[in-house]
C-alpha cells in the first residue's frame, strides 16, 4: 500500500512451515501473507479452519508451536524486525507493547490463582508496580472493562465468574501495560450473543481510548462488520482478498469472499442458502494453480495452471484472482 | 400448518444438589426447567433459543427421555410419553432422534461409519443383516455420501461429512421428529450452509419435524417456523418466528435480537444492554426471573411472576408491561 509511511505493524510475504501431524512431512501453512495495521485501526483476518489465520497471529507474537518455523518474509513492528529478536527480547515485548487475547478465557486464565494475581503479573513484570500503585492500577483496569465491584472481584477465582466476565478480565490483562498492538483471536466465539456484543463494544472502546492497533481473527463476517476498518480474507495459507470493510461487503472481488458472504443466513426464512461445494484443499497436496480453483464456479484453465498474483482492484483493495477484473 | 406432533405441557426439571456434610435438610435445588410449554407442529421447525444455562439442552434431554421430568407432561402424537417405558418407550425413541453439536465426539472413533449408522437398526431388532446393509447404503445416499463411506472410520471424514453421518444415523429409524442441538455450531461457514440446506431438503422429502436448539439467531430465523425464547429455565416469549423476529415483545428477547452482529458495516442497531450478571438458578429472583437485568424493571416485577399472555404483536410473552392482544381492539 503506502510506501512512504510505515504502519505500526507491517507483515510482508510471511511464510510458515509446519510438521504435519503424522510427522510424514512439512506443510506450507502460510504462503506469502502481507498486510499492515496502524494505531487506531482495526484489521479483521477472516477465513475458515486451517486457512492460517491463527498461525499468522501466533507468528507475529512469536508463539508458534515447536513444530512450526518461519521460512520467509518479514514482520516489522514500530520499525524493528521482530523475526530478528531473541526470545528474551520478545518476552519483554509480549504483554507490554504487543498483547494477545485468545478464544477461551477458561483456558487463558489459571484456575489456581485469583484474577487479581493474574492481573498483577504483567504489571509487576513490565511496569514494576507494587503496593498501593499496583492495587490502584488493578482496580482501574477492572473498571475500564466494566466489571462491577472490582475490589471484590480481584480476590476471586476464575470459576466464580461467567464466561463474559472472564473474557473481560482477559481483556483487562491484555491492555494492562498499555500495549500498542492487540491481537484478539476469535475473542467472542465462546461467548453468548449478549456477552459477545458487549465484548466487541469493549474492544472498540479500548481501541479508541488507547489508539490501539487491533487485529481481530475471526470466522464471522459479523464481527468484522461491527469492528473492522480493513478485512483480510485467507484461504489455504494465502491472502485471497484484502480491502476496506465496506468494499469487502459491497464489492467483494474474489469468488471465495463472494461465496462466503452469500453463505450467511440473512435472517429471513429463505428457500436455500448458497453453498461452496467441496472442501478446502489438503495443504499437503496443494494444487498447482489457485488453491480455490477446484471449488470455484468461474475457474478457467489458467486458474488451474498458475497461482494468481495479488491484483489491485480498487483503492487499497487487492484480490488474488485471475478473473477479479471480469467480475 | 398441520397438527401438533409433540407438545410439552408444564415441563419442569429440578435437580437437588447433594446436601452438605453436617447440615441436614436445607438441600439446594436447581430449577433447570420450570413450567415450560410449547408445541412442535407436524412438518414444522421450532427454534429454542436463549443463552448458556437457560435450560435449552435440559429441555432436549427431557424430550429425548434421557432425563426424567420432575413435573409436567410430554405428549407425542396424542400419547402421553413422559413416563412411558418398555415397548412404548422404544417406539417413542424411534420416533424422536437427535443430532448433536460435535460430530467429533458423537461418533465413536473405533467404529466404522456403516456400523455406527446400523447401530439403532440393530438395537430395534426388526431387520435382517442384508436389510440393514441396504438401509445403511440408502441412508448414506440420502445425506449425500457415497456408499464407500460405510467401510471407513470417522477420522477419515471432515467435520461437515461427519455431521452428515450423524444425521444419517438420526434418520435410521425413520423418526418423525429430529432434535437438533447446535447442529452446525462446530462447522465452518461454507460447510454450515451445506448442512442447513441438507436439513431443509430432508424435512421436505420425509415430512420431518425439527426442534432446533441454537444460539445463532440468524440460523434460527432462517430455519424455524416457530420459536421459544428461554431465560433461566422459563419461557419468556414464544410465537411465530416471523412475529417474534419482526417485533420481539419481551425485554429479554429484544436484548437478544439487538445483540445480533450486523450483516453490514453500515447497519448499526441500537443495542439494548442487560444489567448485571445472570442470577443463579439455585436462587432465582422472586417474581419475574428477568427483573434483575431488565432495563424496564418496576416494583411489581419483584412481587409477581408475569404470566405468559397473548400480545398485540401476535406472540406470547411473560412480562407485566407488554401490550396484551385485547388492547388492539379487534372484534
Amino acid at each position: 500500500m503506502n510506501e512512504a509511511k510505515q504502519p505500526l505493524l507491517e507483515v510482508r510475504d510471511l511464510r510458515v512451515r509446519m510438521r504435519s501431524r503424522d510427522g510424514s512431512g512439512e506443510l506450507q501453512v502460510l504462503n506469502g501473507v502481507s498486510f499492515g495495521v496502524d494505531r487506531g485501526q482495526t484489521l479483521g483476518i477472516v477465513g475458515e479452519s486451517g486457512c492460517g489465520k491463527s498461525t499468522t497471529a501466533l507468528a507475529i507474537m512469536q508463539l508458534l508451536p515447536g513444530s512450526a518455523r518461519v521460512n520467509g518474509g518479514t514482520i516489522r513492528f514500530a520499525g524493528e524486525d521482530l523475526l530478528a529478536k531473541t526470545e528474551q527480547d520478545m518476552s519483554r515485548l509480549r504483554g507490554a507493547r504487543l498483547s494477545m487475547i485468545f478464544q477461551d478465557p477458561m483456558v487463558a486464565l489459571d484456575p489456581l490463582f485469583t484474577v487479581g494475581d493474574q492481573i498483577a503479573e504483567p504489571l509487576r513484570r513490565h511496569m514494576r508496580l507494587s503496593g498501593q500503585q499496583l492495587r490502584e492500577r488493578q482496580v482501574s483496569l477492572l473498571q475500564s472493562v466494566n466489571i462491577p465491584s472490582p475490589e471484590t472481584r480481584l480476590g476471586q477465582y476464575p470459576h466464580q465468574m461467567s464466561g463474559g466476565m472472564l473474557q473481560r478480565m482477559v481483556g483487562a490483562i491484555a491492555i494492562s501495560c498499555n500495549p500498542e498492538l492487540l491481537i484478539a483471536d476469535e475473542p467472542t466465539t465462546a461467548l453468548d450473543p449478549t456477552a459477545q456484543a458487549q465484548f466487541l463494544d469493549l474492544l472498540a472502546r479500548l481501541r479508541d481510548a488507547h489508539r490501539l492497533a487491533l487485529i481481530v481473527v475471526t470466522h464471522d463476517f459479523g464481527v468484522t462488520a461491527r469492528l473492522c476498518d480493513v478485512v483480510l480474507v485467507m484461504y489455504a495459507g494465502t491472502v485471497v482478498e484484502c480491502g476496506p470493510v465496506r468494499e469487502i461487503f459491497d464489492n467483494p472481488r474474489h469468488p471465495y469472499t463472494q461465496a462466503l458472504l452469500a453463505a450467511i443466513p440473512q435472517r429471513e426464512r429463505q428457500a436455500r442458502l448458497k453453498t461452496i461445494e467441496g472442501q478446502p484443499p489438503d495443504l499437503a497436496r496443494l494444487p498447482a494453480g489457485c488453491a480455490f480453483a477446484a471449488r470455484c464456479a468461474r475457474a478457467v484453465d489458467r486458474c488451474r495452471e498458475r497461482a494468481p498474483p495479488s491484483l489491485s482492484v480498487g483503492s487499497h483493495h487487492v484480490a488474488a484472482c485471475w478473473r477479479a477484473e471480469d467480475a | 400448518m398441520s397438527g401438533v406432533l409433540l407438545e410439552a405441557i408444564g415441563l419442569t426439571k429440578r435437580y437437588a444438589l447433594p446436601g452438605r456434610l453436617f447440615r441436614k435438610g436445607d438441600r439446594s435445588v436447581v430449577h433447570a426447567v420450570e413450567d415450560v410449554s410449547f408445541q412442535v407442529f407436524e412438518g414444522g421447525t421450532l427454534g429454542l433459543i436463549g443463552e448458556s444455562g437457560c435450560g435449552k439442552s435440559t429441555t432436549a434431554k427431557l424430550l429425548l427421555r434421557l432425563e426424567n421430568v420432575s413435573a409436567g407432561r410430554i405428549m407425542f402424537a396424542g400419547q402421553e410419553v413422559q413416563n412411558a417405558n418398555g415397548r412404548e418407550l422404544r417406539a417413542y425413541r424411534s420416533n424422536v432422534q437427535a443430532v448433536f453439536q460435535d460430530p467429533y465426539s458423537s461418533l465413536s472413533p473405533r467404529r466404522r461409519v456403516g456400523d455406527a449408522i446400523a447401530e439403532p437398526l440393530i438395537a430395534a431388532g426388526a431387520m435382517s443383516k442384508a436389510q440393514i446393509a441396504a438401509r445403511v447404503a440408502e441412508l448414506l445416499e440420502v445425506v449425500g455420501l457415497s456408499g464407500r463411506a460405510a467401510t471407513l472410520y470417522p477420522h477419515e471424514f471432515s467435520g461437515g461429512q461427519r455431521q452428515r453421518i450423524a444425521i444419517a444415523r438420526g434418520l435410521a429409524l425413520q423418526p418423525r421428529l429430529l432434535i437438533l442441538d447446535e447442529p452446525v455450531s462446530a462447522l465452518d461457514v461454507s460447510i454450515r450452509a451445506q448442512i442447513l440446506n441438507l436439513l431443509q431438503d430432508l424435512q421436505e422429502r420425509f415430512g420431518l419435524s425439527y426442534l432446533l436448539i441454537s444460539h445463532d439467531l440468524d440460523i434460527v430465523a432462517h430455519m424455524c417456523t416457530n420459536v421459544v425464547v428461554m431465560y433461566l429455565g422459563r419461557v419468556v416469549e414464544a410465537g411465530d418466528m416471523s412475529d417474534v423476529r419482526r417485533a420481539p415483545q419481551h425485554p429479554y428477547t429484544q436484548a437478544l435480537f439487538s445483540s445480533v452482529l450486523p450483516a453490514h458495516p453500515d447497519r448499526r442497531r441500537e443495542r439494548i444492554k442487560l444489567m448485571g450478571p445472570l442470577p443463579s438458578p439455585l436462587d432465582p429472583p422472586s417474581g419475574c426471573v428477568f427483573r434483575t437485568r431488565c432495563p424496564r424493571v418496576q416494583p411489581i416485577c419483584a412481587e409477581r411472576a408475569p404470566p405468559l399472555i397473548e400480545t398485540a404483536a401476535g406472540s406470547r410473552a411473560a412480562c407485566h408491561f407488554v401490550a396484551p392482544a385485547e388492547s388492539l381492539g379487534v372484534a
